[in-house]
């Protein structure tokens, strides 16, 4: 009997370990798409050319009928693939983290095969880790949205290693899309193009219009002081201790954080205030410590014009700055979490209403834009405009850049490279970009039986963008994201993109809202966009025409703006390794260095040997790589 | 009798021939036990042995296009790049201490479990018993939540005694100098009661009639402790004192990576942090591969060196 049972027992544990073995998990991530076709006759997809196919003056991207292939449909953009046929494309499809859904549950991968007769096999990646190890397996999924990858990493795996998909010799004939958006807006080329050959992985992107990130002040608490917005570093530093010192029962709140942010957040660090004060043209989103440290590679502008583009913690300035920050420190006026909180806190607080100012968008007070169109507004936050220092006055601030990396890859080892192109051209053609990035219009489109998110009591302040949750009790739990479309209905969705930004480009130039309509056109660009209209006629409603209009909004923003140089630069290994090693070595000492110098752990007067043990660590060399760069930048531009 | 071939032509079987033989069956006898560890056997194998042919990267320069065979061979280049870091010796520096540290409370969880074996009320015991436990299967992420949340300066547990009794908040969090004793007392609190157990195991080995005869001796119960318990379980204490030293350069990663911040990066940057970063963040995997390799071959040679001194000082070693 116990041999009996001693034997199942070693059967029991093998199978397990043999079931443990195989596959991984819910991720499918192949190195080259599973294709299973189900043409009539059952044959399997070949790539010979079709002996009859649609003439090439109809065909869609002029394919040849000789060079056409014979499971692509040519007589329109969509579907790709010829019905009665499908193929199994795999996705890699990064999210934020956190994301508490389903990648799968959502429309627009039932669009994907209802519409576009392609099967998509859609692993969630979370993070860089995953998709390096990807590349190194040689597991690259057919295509990947919202993959961050920098520019070594477009050059390493795309032109070395030939993992991303070069799609320049494809943008004639299957991303004619595309191409005219690349042809009418030729600057955005620097986005996409990595090499002098013009190689292109990477695809371009216009950023989200809504993102108005910056500074916030709290007007209600300059209002109830009676206080003007300040426009200099000493006005700021004035105002932010007269909230210290202000009874928070004034506010009807149980604290007050004078200046709210973490040191070490993506978006919550507000020390970057400082630095576009003294003329660095700093970005203006994603403030994490190394813009606050003088970390980031940016241009410093003096009153003189005179340019300088490098590191900011080299410089003489850093002194002043790291003064400034000692001070604000000193008098109270940070969070004493600033350094070792976390974003949840900063939300937490930044909702209680407990927050003076803070760099964000995304963790700002209850009403950050009206309620209305028209009314009276009634913010509680303020976007500040760039302010006057000691060293600088009216300095520049870093435009919003119009243009950015999609995060749109295709494989380089993947056996359909023409119908990856096929699917990524649909996101810029403009009878279908709409749909595919916002999700179906209600009344006009298949929603496939799916529900969607309709916005709640407050639109203007709700999630706007949200994955598509099926069924009613998974209604408004979401999470966002800007690539994968989302359903929801359509007026709200565009209304509140146009207002929204158009309200905090009048907050930064403090015109009325309601004068805005003039100024922009958006009352009948928003009187258009309803669904109604857009059904009628997509092609004068649709996104790439939104885009447009964008553009021009982008540049009123600030008419001291300037776009940031040198925002995707392309290194050689070498170089890129150089330079990994200096950081390595560097970004913790900085990072740990600047904490103790703004909390006074270091005094102020050891910055200059701060600097030089910096120098001593190789970090010289990095100023200098950066520096040259720029030389070839101005050179190039003529 | 039957007798061999080898004995029928005047040949006697050879010595080892006898021994295999002689193995066989008895693993034919105890085929069950054997049968149960096949399973595991192959399951190393498979997961430990195997995949070792891919530290050869260490010694290469991985390319995913040419894969680990094909990619080109740089010798010792990685290792030297290590060497030749800046930050070389204080990421060494920075692992050795808190291992150090680390092992340096060894005897926590042997005298924890000395004190639990003394306790009478079994059902006291066993309560005891349940809650220290219980923080082992707390998730690393969450204890790190944990830690960072009571010693929050606004919100934390800790700065909220003080402040109810008048006192000011201390920064934890900011203060480099508390970074060790945080990870290895937040380490002690979740690890403590699982790491009784095989001590506890080793206890219930000691013999009741020699505690008898202890008594009857005269001995009192620190006594029996210290002249009984302990030289029981001495082995055991040694064999775990010599794998702990094993690992004196491997502090594990998560815990280190949550609870670093700006203020503490100068102690808690250590060789695992490094390879992640330099590995799986700039997916430079040769060169972390030679890291670790490196790591490893140290963590090795510690192992031997502790073993061949713990065995001339005592009977006891892992080999």
């Amino acid at each position: 009997m116990k041999k009996i049972i001693a034997l199942i027992l070693a059967v029991l544990m093998l199978a397990t370990m043999m079931a443990g073995c195989g596959g991984g998990g819910n991720t499918s991530t192949t190195a080259a798409a599973a294709s299973t076709t189900k043409a009539a006759g059952g044959a399997a997809a070949t790539t010979a050319a079709a002996p009859s196919g649609v003439p090439a003056d109809k065909a869609f991207g002029g394919v040849a009928p000789e060079d056409q292939i014979d499971y692509i449909n040519y007589e329109g953009a969509v579907p790709i693939i010829k019905e009665g046929q499908e193929i199994t494309l795999s996705f890699g499809v990064e999210l934020e983290s956190g994301f508490p859904n389903n990648v799968t549950d959502n429309w627009f991968w039932k669009y994907v095969e209802n519409e576009l007769n392609i099967i998509p096999d859609v692993a969630q990646i979370l993070d860089m880790e995953k998709m390096n190890l990807l590349f190194a397996s040689k597991q690259v999924p057919d295509i990947m949205m919202h993959i961050n990858l920098t520019t070594t990493q477009v050059a390493t795996y795309g032109k070395q290693e030939g993992l991303l998909l070069n799609y320049a010799p494809y943008l004639e004939n299957y991303m004619p899309s595309l191409k005219a958006f690349y042809d009418a807006n030729p600057n955005c080329a620097p986005n996409y193009t990595v090499s002098a050959e013009g190689d292109m992985y990477a695809q371009s992107r216009v950023l989200n219009p809504t993102t108005c990130v910056g500074w916030y002040i709290h007007l209600g608490w300059l209002q109830a002081l009676d206080m003007e917005l300040p426009t200099s570093i000493a006005e700021l530093t004035d105002t932010l201790i007269t909230f210290r010192d202000t009874d928070p029962a004034v506010f009807g709140v149980d604290r007050i954080v004078p200046i709210n942010g973490n040191y070490s957040d993506d978006w919550g660090n507000p020390m970057g205030i400082l630095a576009e004060s003294f003329g660095y043209l700093v970005r203006p989103y994603f403030q994490t410590w190394d813009v606050a440290a003088g970390y980031e590679a940016c241009l410093h502008i003096d009153d003189q014009g005179n340019e300088d583009y490098g590191l900011p913690v080299l410089d003489d300035l850093f002194y002043d700055y790291m003064q400034i920050s000692n001070d604000w420190y000193n008098e109270d006026l940070y969070s004493p979490d600033y350094f070792t909180g976390d974003a949840a806190q900063l939300v937490a607080e930044n909702k209680a209403g407990y927050t003076g100012v803070e760099a964000t968008h995304e963790g700002m007070g209850k009403n950050d834009v009206p309620d209305t169109p028209g009314s009276e507004y009634k913010n509680e936050y303020l976007l500040m405009p760039a302010l006057d220092s000691h060293v600088r006055t009216n300095p520049n601030t870093a435009n919003y850049p119009v243009y950015g990396n999609s995060g749109y890859y295709m494989s380089g080892i993947s056996e359909h490279p023409e119908v990856l192109c096929r699917f990524f051209d649909l996101f810029w053609n403009p009878e279908y970009d709409y749909v595919v990035k916002m999700g179906p219009i209600e009344g006009v489109h298949d929603t496939y039986g799916l529900k969607g998110y309709i916005a709640g009591d407050n639109p203007l302040t709700e999630n706007k963008e949200s994955y598509y949750i099926e069924g009613e009790e998974n209604a408004n739990t979401y999470k966002n994201n800007n690539y994968v479309p989302t359903y929801m209905d359509q007026t709200l969705q565009t209304w509140d993109f146009s207002y929204r930004f158009a309200c905090a480009v009048a907050q930064a130039s403090g015109k009325d809202p309601a004068e805005l309509n003039i100024v922009l056109g958006s009352k009948e660009v928003d009187d258009a966009r309803n669904a109604e209209n857009y059904a009628k006629d997509p092609e004068t409603y649709c996104e790439s025409k939104y885009r447009e209009w964008n553009f021009s909004i982008r540049t009123m923003y600030s008419e001291s703006g300037m776009d940031q140089p040198l925002r995707y630069v392309y290194r050689d290994q070498d170089t890129s390794n150089t330079i990994a090693d200096i950081n390595a070595v560097c970004s913790p000492y900085i990072q740990e260095q600047v904490a103790l110098f703004i909390t006074g752990r270091r005094p102020i007067d050891d910055v200059a040997k701060f600097q030089e043990e910096l120098i001593a660590m190789g970090l010289q060399e990095y100023d200098d790589i950066l520096s040259g760069e720029y030389e070839v930048f101005k050179a190039n531009m003529g | 009798m039957r007798k061999s071939a080898n004995i029928a032509v005047g040949k006697k079987p050879s010595v080892n021939k006898k021994k295999v033989i002689h193995t066989l069956k008895r693993v034919l006898a105890h085929w069950e036990l054997y049968l149960l560890l096949l399973p595991g056997l192959i399951y190393i194998f498979i997961f430990s042995y195997v995949p070792m042919y891919g530290v050869q990267i260490a010694f290469k320069n991985f390319r995913p296009s040419l894969g680990i065979w094909g990619s080109e061979w740089v010798g010792f280049k990685h290792f030297l790049r290590f060497f030749a870091f800046p930050d070389f010796w204080p990421y060494i520096r920075n692992t050795f201490l808190i291992s150090f540290y680390g092992i340096c409370t060894f005897p926590c969880a042997v005298i924890f479990a000395l004190m639990l074996n003394e306790l009478r009320n079994e059902k006291f015991k066993k309560t005891v018993q349940m809650i220290t436990y219980a923080p082992h299967f707390i998730s690393t992420v969450v204890v790190c939540g944990m830690v960072l949340l009571f010693l929050n300066t606004s919100y934390g547990l800790f700065n909220n005694v003080r402040a109810f009794f008048d006192l000011e908040p201390i920064k934890w969090l900011e203060e480099k100098a508390y970074f060790r004793s945080m990870y290895i007392i937040s380490g002690i609190w979740s690890g403590l009661g699982w790491g009784t157990i095989i001590y506890l195991a080793a206890l219930a080995g000691v013999s009741p009639e020699l505690i008898e005869a202890a008594r009857i001796d005269g001995a009192n119960r620190f006594d029996i402790i210290r002249y009984v318990n302990i030289p029981t379980i001495l082995p055991t204490i040694i064999i775990m004192f010599i794998m702990n030293c094993g690992s004196i350069l491997s502090v594990g990663f998560e815990k280190i990576f949550l609870l670093q911040n700006s203020f503490n990066l100068s102690v808690s940057q250590v060789l695992s942090t490094y390879t992640y970063n330099i590995g799986l963040i700039n997916a430079q995997y040769s060169y972390s591969s030679a890291i670790g390799l490196f790591n490893t071959l140290v963590n090795i040679s510690l192992l031997i060196i502790v073993n061949m001194i713990v065995k001339k000082v005592s009977d006891v070693s892992l080999w």
